[in-house]
């Protein structure tokens, strides 16, 4: 990045230095990597109940709770929270406690 | 089946209420009343001590013979077979023990008339029920959009669809009874 920095000063001024500027992500190591953590949806689980979890464990309103409930019925699968791999686990712990189907992967 | 003038079961504030002296904004603090029979509040008592036994049975969690096991604890790392051996290796036990836990919270709780739960009790049922009807629904082989009873063309699982339905009813009102 800061090899970057100096680069653009030596161009000329178009708009193409500026994407220098942005985030190198191939810098960061496997671990500082976000995760997210999904939920599945499955047969038996209740939508009041899924919905209810949501709000208990993350905090979310009703209306946002209801939006990814209907996401993991309707799409088969919702992103419900996102975070370091420490964070993201424990989520994943807290969902298996009220056996939702829930699993975690690196955001893409 | 007769018209309850109150729900299975329900929140109001302790208010007055023995249990809650003592701690600070007592007053505010909700008390759950189970409003079903001892007979009802045994048979639960009775699956959860089923539950328990499927938790600490020494089946092996990976043999093709225990989906009930597997549901109850899934993969986490669906792409990373180090990490989730590492998970499992970790959490797994964590996971039984709150499991028991919960189940214990529960069946010290009720039994009586009228029982009484706390805000951790409730939870702990809440957790509980579920968990046994996804055991029970996981027997089953119960399918999207399936209702349980339409398809009783056998008689094996009579049993166990009447405490599915059941289960499914009870968590509705749980899950209302955080609502209000």
């Amino acid at each position: 990045m800061r090899a970057g920095a100096r680069s653009i000063a030596a161009m000329p001024t178009t708009l193409e230095p500026m994407q220098v500027a942005e985030p190198d992500v191939s810098e960061q190591t496997d671990t500082e990597r976000p995760y997210i953590v999904l939920v599945w949806n499955d047969p038996i689980n209740l939508m009041s109940y899924v919905t209810h979890v949501f709000q208990k464990l993350f905090g979310y309103s009703l209306e946002k709770a209801t939006e990814l409930m209907m996401d993991v019925h309707e799409k088969g699968r919702a992103v419900v929270a996102s975070g370091s791999r420490e964070e993201a686990e424990m989520h994943v712990f807290h969902l298996h406690e009220h056996t939702l189907w829930a699993t975690m992967e690196h955001d893409r | 089946m007769t018209r309850r003038f109150k729900p299975p079961i329900y929140a109001s504030k302790s208010g007055s209420s023995k249990g809650g002296a003592g701690k600070k904004g007592a007053g505010d603090e909700r008390i759950w009343t189970l409003n079903i029979g001892e007979d009802e509040q045994a048979m639960i008592s009775r699956l959860l001590a089923e539950l328990r036994g499927l938790l600490t049975s020494d089946e092996d969690p990976d043999s093709p013979g225990s989906p009930l096991l597997q549901r109850l604890f899934p993969q986490v790392y669906t792409d990373d077979e180090e990490k989730e051996a590492e998970y499992q290796r970790l959490m797994r036990e964590e996971l039984v023990a709150s499991r028991l836990h919960q189940i214990d919270a529960v069946v010290l709780a009720i039994g009586t008339d009228g029982a009484t739960l706390d805000e951790g009790g409730a939870n702990a049922l809440l957790q509980s029920v579920n968990a046994v009807r996804v055991v029970l629904g996981t027997l089953l082989d119960v399918g999207e959009d399936d209702d349980v009873f339409d398809d009783a063309t056998d008689d094996e699982f009579e049993g166990e669809r009447q405490l599915y339905g059941y289960l499914s009813w009870l968590l509705e009102w749980i899950v209302k009874s955080f609502q209000t």
